[in-house]
C-alpha cells in the first residue's frame, strides 16, 4: 500500500527580492515496509522536504497525503495530533528530555499520543530489549553514550507504533562504526514492523541499508533514482 | 506532567533555588503581615472588641477618642434617639504606672458596666458592677507586667490603687495595655492626674451605639447627629481607622505586601523565561513529536504551582521560627486568616509568573527541531 504520496510540493520561503525556493515542485511516493534515503548536499532542500511531509512546515504549493490522510488539508491543531499518532522523528543530535530515564523518553509518548499508556509502556519495554537497551532502561541521557543514545531515540520514533519515521541525520554525531550499527538497527526495526521510512542523509555510506535512494538538489527532486 | 514532575525531581537544584527565591519572599511577607495584624490588633481592640455599631464622638473632637468630650447628660437623649436600641460611654486616660520599679504606658478606660462599650471577651475572674469604685478588668497583656487577679495597679500621680478583679483579652488601646473601670472610677482618676480636667464636669469622650435590628447603621449615625449637631458619629470600621496612625500603618503594610507579591510574581516569571529560553531546543523536539502547546503549558502551569506552594510552605515555616525567637514587645500577630489569603496570593502569582511564559512557548516553531538546529 502507498504510506505517502509528496504530490507537486513547492516551498517558497520570503517574497521579492529575498524569495528562496527551498523546494520546485518535489513529487515522491513511498510504500509500506519501504526505507528510502533522502541524500543531497547541505542547503539542498532535503530537511525542508522532511518538514513539510512531517507536517511541521507547510507548502506554498502541492499537497502531501500520509496513508489515507491528506495532510495539507488538517489545521495546525490537528497536524500536531497526527504526528503524534502517525508520524514518528528521529532527529539529528539525540536530541533526548535530559531529564527523563532511556525508558521515560520512550513512555513520554502516552502523555502525547492517543496511545493507552500500558499499551505504550508495553512496547516502550519491548524496544528497549530488542535495541539492546534492556539493561540501560533506567539511566538518564547523560549517562548513555552516543550509540545508545540514538538507540533511545529510535525506540521513541517507534513507541507510538506510527505509520511512517522521518529520520535526520541519524549518525551526524556518531563516528561510522556506531554510525552504520545504528542505521542498520533503524532500517531492521523499520522493516520489521513493516513501517515506512524516509531517512535525510548526506552520508552516501548509509544509503547501503534503505531501500531506495532519491538524490535532491538546489530544492528539485532528481529523477533516476537509485 | 510526567515531565512537569520529573523536570523537578531531577533538576533538584535549579528547583530548590527558585522555591527559595519564593520562600524567602513568602518569609519577609507573613513576617510583615504578621507585624501589620499586632499592630492592628493592639491598637483598636478597645473598640473594635465591643458590640458597638457606632461611636459618638463631640464634632470638635475630630473622631478622636481622646480629644472628645460629651457631657454625661446627653447619653439618655443618644439612647432616644429612633433607631439606637442601646449607648454606653466610654473615657480614656493615658497614664503611667509601675510594677517592680519599671514603669509602662497604660490606658485607663472608663465604661458604663453591662452596656455596650465594655470588652466582651472576659477570660477571667468578673466584671466591675455598676457603681463599684477602684476596681477594674485588665488586659491580658498586663500579666506580663506582673500583674494577677487581686494585684493592685497605681497609676503615676494618683493615690488610687485600682484592684484588678478579671482580665479580658484583646481589649489594648494604641499598644498600651488597658484597664477597664466604671466611668465613677474613671472620672475620679482622671480629676487627680489631669487636675485641668475637673472644671469640665460629667463627661465621657464617646458614646458606643448599638443600633436596633432592621434600622440602617448610616441612617442611625444621621439620625443622632442631626439629633445633636455637635456631634460626629462614625460607624466602627470608620472608628477604628480614625485611631492615630492605625490607617496609615494598614495602608503603609498593605502597599509593602502588595509590592512584594508583585516581586513573587516577576522572579517566578524570569525564572520561567530563563528555563524556556535554556530549553528552546527541548520544547522544539517535543512539538515535534506532537506535543499540542497546551500539554506544554499545563506543565508549566504545574510546576509554578508546585513552586508556589512549596515556596509558601517553607516560607511559613521559616516565619512561625522567628516568631519563636521574637521579643515579646515586637508586636506580632499570625492570623490564619492573613496565612490563607497570602497562601492563594503566592499561588495567585505563581500563577501569573507562569502565564507570562506561555508566549515564549507558543512561539516555539517545532519545525526549528529538524535540521539540527534543535
Amino acid at each position: 500500500m502507498t504510506a505517502l504520496i509528496v504530490n507537486d510540493v513547492t516551498k517558497v520561503y520570503g517574497a521579492g527580492h529575498t524569495e528562496v525556493r527551498a523546494l520546485c515542485h518535489a513529487s515522491l511516493e513511498l510504500r509500506d515496509n519501504e526505507f528510502l534515503a533522502l541524500l543531497g548536499p547541505s542547503g539542498s532542500g532535503k530537511t525542508t522536504l522532511l518538514s513539510v511531509i512531517g507536517g511541521l512546515l507547510s507548502p506554498t504549493e502541492g499537497s502531501v497525503t500520509i496513508g489515507e490522510t491528506a495532510l495539507t488539508g488538517l489545521s495546525k491543531k490537528e497536524q500536531t495530533r497526527f504526528r503524534a499518532n502517525r508520524v514518528g522523528f528521529v532527529f539529528q543530535g539525540f536530541n533526548l528530555v535530559p531529564f527523563l530515564t532511556a525508558r521515560e523518553n520512550l513512555t513520554v509518548m502516552a502523555s502525547i499520543s492517543d496511545s493507552p499508556r500500558a499499551e505504550i509502556e508495553e512496547r516502550a519495554d519491548q524496544l528497549l530489549e530488542e535495541l539492546g537497551l534492556a539493561e540501560r532502561h533506567d539511566n538518564l541521557p547523560e549517562e548513555l553514550s552516543g550509540g545508545e543514545r540514538q538507540r533511545v531515540a529510535i525506540g521513541r520514533a517507534l513507541v507510538s507504533d506510527p505509520d511512517l519515521i522521518l529520520v535526520d541525520e541519524p549518525t551526524a554525531s556518531l563516528d561510522t562504526e556506531l554510525g552504520t550499527q545504528v542505521v542498520q538497527l533503524l532500517a531492521s526495526e523499520i522493516k520489521s514492523r513493516g513501517k515506512a521510512g524516509i531517512m535525510v542523509t548526506h552520508d552516501l555510506r548509509m544509503v547501503d541499508y534503505t531501500d531506495r535512494t532519491v538524490r535532491i538538489l538546489d530544492g528539485e527532486l532528481l529523477t533516476g533514482t537509485d | 506532567m510526567q515531565l512537569a514532575l520529573a523536570e523537578i525531581r531531577r533538576r533538584r537544584g535549579r528547583w530548590a533555588s527558585i522555591i527559595g527565591a519564593v520562600a524567602f519572599i513568602v518569609f519577609l511577607v507573613l513576617i510583615l503581615a504578621a507585624l501589620a495584624d499586632g499592630l492592628f490588633i493592639g491598637s483598636t481592640g478597645a473598640l473594635r472588641n465591643s458590640d458597638a455599631d457606632a461611636f459618638v464622638y463631640s464634632a470638635d473632637g475630630r473622631r478622636s477618642l481622646v480629644r472628645s468630650e460629651l457631657p454625661i447628660g446627653d447619653l439618655a437623649a443618644v439612647a432616644e434617639v429612633e433607631g439606637v436600641a442601646e449607648a454606653g460611654a466610654l473615657g480614656v486616660l493615658l497614664a503611667t504606672a509601675a510594677t517592680d520599679g519599671d514603669l509602662f504606658d497604660i490606658a485607663v478606660i472608663g465604661h458604663l458596666p453591662a452596656h455596650v462599650g465594655e470588652p466582651t471577651t472576659l477570660t477571667e475572674g468578673r466584671r466591675p458592677q455598676t457603681g463599684e469604685r477602684l476596681v477594674g478588668l485588665a488586659d491580658v497583656s498586663l500579666r506580663e507586667k506582673g500583674i494577677g487577679l487581686g494585684s493592685s495597679v497605681l497609676l503615676t500621680g494618683s493615690a488610687q490603687p485600682v484592684e484588678v478583679i478579671g482580665f479580658v483579652s484583646d481589649a489594648r488601646y494604641l499598644l498600651a495595655d488597658t484597664l477597664w473601670v466604671t466611668l465613677e472610677t474613671w472620672e475620679s482618676l482622671r480629676f487627680e492626674i489631669r487636675p485641668e480636667t475637673r472644671g469640665r464636669g460629667s463627661v465621657a469622650q464617646a458614646f458606643p451605639i448599638v443600633v436596633a435590628d432592621g434600622a440602617a447603621v448610616d441612617t442611625v449615625v444621621a439620625a443622632v447627629d442631626a439629633a445633636f449637631g455637635t456631634t460626629e458619629t462614625v460607624t466602627t470600621d470608620e472608628a477604628i481607622l480614625s485611631l492615630p496612625g492605625v490607617e496609615q500603618q494598614a495602608s503603609t503594610f498593605t502597599a509593602i505586601i502588595v509590592v512584594s507579591f508583585v516581586v513573587v510574581g516577576i522572579v517566578i516569571a524570569l525564572f520561567f523565561a530563563l528555563i524556556t529560553l535554556e530549553k528552546r531546543g527541548q520544547l522544539a523536539i517535543l512539538k515535534a513529536i506532537g506535543s499540542s502547546n497546551w500539554l506544554l503549558l499545563r506543565g508549566v502551569l504545574v510546576q509554578a504551582l508546585i513552586a508556589s506552594v512549596a515556596g509558601y510552605l517553607l516560607g511559613f515555616a521559616l516565619s512561625r521560627l522567628l516568631a519563636l525567637i521574637l521579643p515579646a514587645a515586637v508586636p506580632v500577630e499570625f492570623l490564619a486568616g492573613t496565612a490563607r489569603t497570602l497562601f492563594f496570593a503566592t499561588i495567585v502569582m505563581g500563577a501569573v509568573g507562569a502565564v507570562l511564559s506561555f508566549r515564549r512557548i507558543i512561539q516555539i516553531d517545532p519545525a526549528s527541531a529538524l535540521g539540527g538546529e534543535a
